[in-house]
């Protein structure tokens, strides 16, 4: 599988020939983890949080991969285990090849999902129906038709209404929090 | 569509990039120029992505369950067995999102947080750190034993009865059904707390159920009926996904003098406790408390307890509700379950009526308690006045100790309880004087600091003015106007208390809206004094339901609704598969009611025939789903009698939200 191929599967929302592809790497990883003071929990920990990073990446309209997909996957692996270590104050005796740029990148990408957990409270509150909703649109990219369809609506003018209230519900909710945030910081 | 629902479809449109070029270079020449345009695609954007990313990660979680559940050498798949496998592991994925299930590995610690916090937190228990293990893992290895081919890859073994022995401790057990339970990931994760079995625990919060246990100390003892001293292990799980309950394979029918009833779920629960890895049970006449979440309020809703001997459920209680369809309560009606079961007859009862003894009112925020149980609980009982807290005790002598805020506390001695008989007693409660030295709760005066904490001070004689500490509380914002913000509630995390702004009292505490500060977003704060006026917490612990149940046993629980189905007759029933070849080793059969989300688990071999039609669903031990939808049903209903020949039609699953609907409420083609 092509690069491009990879990322249009994981844009997809059908991500499962995509995540074999990338799981091709995982033998290697996890090796490289326990043998550098890990375990299989570890292992996989990191090796998803990889994942998500590349997810995450893959959103972006300008994304490209130049490297072969697994390779890109070990060096950022790499460098959040040497940060996980780091962390647990202990000793780190291998080298990240990363470039500086790219630590960057995934530094900015680790804590963007710390930032952005305080909207799962929100998501939370919206209710099945609500998160199916939007889960259909924004993950699994279906368009209005087959959504209405899926979920029995008369019509795709009622499961539109419904969707962009859920949307609306969750704006207006993650505003007010967003002020009470804004507050206490 | 409201202009504002149109508002927000022009920002989704653009931030998928749906919009023409035309379009898209209008709408950004807009966003620079607008602020607050550029906060709401912002928060837009958000929101899709967080959607996406937690979407994408439950299935990742799916994806590596499926992983490892082979050993890591044998990876090298063939597509087509992967792919019926991806559909298998995005069926475990239903759950994996919604309970934050662990994979067949340790799941990570930050999974096992959410489901589960304990309130207050005493130094007697403490949250496990160590990451749910499955059971099947930990409590029968032969489960997992890696097959040695993918092909005959079976978990489960076909014939749960046979190797259902052994593990069995009590009455009741599931953990039979889970051991060899082909979708492991599908039976929700039990959540672990340690705590003293001497001193018990006061409250339990499932944040992911929004149920509530209460844990008196000194209830546990062995299998020889030793007390149990130190720490104890509580597991506690409940059923509440379709998914879950269909494939739990749990009987969900119920006799009673030979006549058959379904029951139709409100949730199962199971609770557990364990001791130096032995399973431990409740003191003969002990009981623990359990405020179950229950999802639907129906009439003729039962609280039935299972007993593995029979393979039977046991009714327990009806279950009441208080308020019928309560537009209040949006969120899943929460009751109280305390109906004593098995040593019932033993016991006897008093009744606490609690008065303000200057002008005779009921206290209906009283609580009365038996000096040496754990406070604050009473019911309501359903076949007396209301104004009467009931207590359920043995026959004995007691001290009942009557309390209510603002009040002299008092205890009542020597009060008899008889078997079988009910003790009346009445209270007579002097409301308390302010004390100099006594804080006056009832003239508080709160200060809500632009920092976003509350600072609160007493309006007490003598104490005027003293400034306590910022406590944790939470300001409720109320939108007034296009961008300015008024505060309109006060909570206070530590007491419970919740605090309503009197806007007309605001002023009159002098100093109000001492300023206006311009917040960054454009929204306005304001800083001041406000006078607070105590709004006492509605009794939504106590919920909405009538008396309740208490458990005096571990095991399987389930509150359904009784429906008589003397019109369902067991049919004999052969499944074909589409090209009409019979399907054999059949895992579970259920029958499913979308809109009444009932769940009937059927024997192999077998189908109900009832007036509703029904949606069937099959699988097969070695990971096969097939599904025969209503009309399908209905059709080969009405055309044949006798035993049936059912053709199901195989269901490919690839994602998480295909199987959610198919299990839930939706239509899908078969």
């Amino acid at each position: 599988m092509n690069n491009a191929t990879l990322i249009a599967q994981l844009r997809s929302g059908q991500p499962n020939k995509a995540l074999e592809e990338l799981y091709k790497g995982y033998p290697t990883i996890r090796h490289f983890i326990k043998t550098h003071g890990g375990n299989d929990d570890d292992a996989r920990d990191v090796f998803q949080e990889c994942i998500m990073v590349l997810y995450r990446n893959v959103q972006k309209s300008d994304f490209t991969l130049t490297a072969n997909v697994n390779t890109y996957l070990f060096s950022i692996t790499k460098y959040m285990w040497k940060d996980i270590l780091k962390k647990k104050n202990r000793q780190v005796n291998f080298v990240c090849e990363n470039t500086p740029g790219d630590e960057e990148d995934i530094k900015a990408m680790l804590e963007e999902e710390e930032k952005f957990k305080w909207l799962d409270e929100i998501l939370g509150t919206l209710g099945e129906k609500c998160a199916g909703i939007l889960r259909m649109t924004y993950f699994s990219k279906m368009s209005m038709d087959e959504i209405a369809q899926a979920l029995g609506y008369k019509n795709v003018d009622t499961a539109k209404t419904q969707k962009y209230k859920c949307l609306e519900r969750a704006r207006n909710l993650a505003a007010e929090l967003n002020l009470t945030e804004s507050n206490r910081s | 569509m409201r202009n504002e629902l149109n508002h927000i479809e022009e920002i989704e449109n653009y931030l998928e990039g749906r919009l023409s070029p035309h379009d898209k270079a209008l709408f950004e020449n807009r966003l620079m120029n607008d602020e607050g345009l550029r906060e709401e695609v912002n928060i837009q954007r958000q929101i899709a992505e967080r959607i996406r990313t937690n979407a994408f990660k439950s299935e990742l979680a799916s994806f590596h369950l499926a992983y490892t559940a082979v050993p890591a050498k044998t990876f090298a798949w063939k597509t087509i067995v992967l792919n019926s496998f991806i559909g298998l592991a995005c069926l475990g994925s239903a759950v994996a999102s919604v309970y934050y299930v662990s994979t067949l590995d340790n799941s990570p610690k930050e999974e096992t947080k959410q489901i589960a916090q304990t309130v207050p937190a005493g130094d007697t228990k403490k949250r496990i750190e160590a990451p749910a293990v499955d059971p099947v893992k930990e409590e029968n290895p032969v489960a997992v034993i890696p097959p040695k081919t993918i092909s005959s890859r079976n978990i489960i073994n076909p014939n749960p009865e046979r190797n259902a022995n052994g593990n069995s401790i009590n009455g009741y057990d599931i953990d039979n059904y889970t051991a060899d339970y082909k979708y492991t990931d599908l039976s929700p994760v039990y959540t672990r707390l340690e705590f003293n079995a001497e001193k018990g625990t006061d409250t339990i919060v499932m944040a992911g159920s929004g149920s509530f246990i209460h844990f008196p100390g000194g209830i546990v003892v062995d299998k020889n009926g030793n007390k149990i001293k130190g720490t104890v292990e509580f597991r506690y799980r409940e059923f509440t996904d379709p998914a879950q309950i269909a494939f739990s394979k749990m009987n969900s029918t119920w006799n009673e003098n030979g006549k058959n009833f379904s029951l139709q779920s409100a949730g199962m629960f199971e609770v557990r406790l364990y001791s130096q890895g032995e399973e431990v049970f409740i003191q003969d006449g002990k009981s623990f408390k359990i405020d179950y979440n229950v999802k639907q309020q129906a009439d003729s809703t039962y609280f039935l307890a299972f007993n593995s001997n029979n393979q039977q459920w046991e009714k327990k209680k009806k279950v009441e509700f208080k308020q019928k369809g309560s537009p209040v309560v949006s969120r899943a009606t929460k009751f109280e379950l305390r109906a004593r079961t098995g040593k019932g007859e033993a016991l006897g009862k008093i009744l606490v009526k609690i008065v303000d003894a200057e002008t005779g009112v009921v206290l209906e925020l009283a609580d009365a308690h038996v000096a040496g149980t754990p406070t604050a609980w009473y019911a309501t009982n359903a076949n007396v006045d209301s104004n009467y807290r009931t207590l359920v005790h043995q026959p004995g002598t007691y001290d009942v100790i009557a309390q209510c805020r603002g009040y002299k506390k008092m205890t009542v001695k020597n009060v008899k309880v008889f078997q079988n008989k009910v003790s009346i007693v009445k209270v007579k409660l002097m409301q308390r004087k302010p004390n100099k030295n006594v804080w006056r709760r009832t003239h508080e005066v709160y200060t809500m600091m632009d920092t976003g904490t509350v600072r609160y001070t007493f309006d007490a004689p003598g104490h005027h003015g003293k400034e306590q500490k910022p406590t944790d509380g939470k300001i409720n914002m109320e939108k007034k106007g296009k961008a300015n913000y008024k505060a309109t509630r006060i909570h206070l995390f530590k007491s419970g208390a919740s605090y309503v702004i009197k806007d007309s009292a605001r002023n009159a505490q002098g100093g109000a809206e001492k300023g206006r500060r311009k917040k960054k977003d454009g929204a306005y704060t304001t800083a001041g004094n406000w006078k607070l006026a105590y709004e006492p917490k509605k009794n939504e612990d106590s919920g909405n339901v009538k008396g309740g149940l208490t458990c005096t046993k571990t095991g399987m629980f389930y509150c359904a609704k009784v429906v008589p189905a003397a019109d369902a007759v067991r049919l004999k029933a052969t499944y074909l598969d589409e090209a009409g070849k019979l399907i054999r080793d059949i895992n579970s059969i259920c029958m499913m009611d979308r809109k009444a989300g009932n769940i009937l688990a059927v024997n192999s071999g077998e189908i109900i025939k009832s007036k509703d039609p029904k949606m069937v669903l099959l699988l097969t031990s070695d990971n096969r789903l097939y599904g025969m939808d209503e009309k399908e049903y209905k059709a080969a209903m009405e055309l044949k009698t006798g035993e049936q020949v059912l053709k199901m039609t195989r269901i490919n699953v690839s994602g998480w939200s295909e199987l959610e609907n198919l299990l839930k409420r939706t239509e899908i083609k078969l």
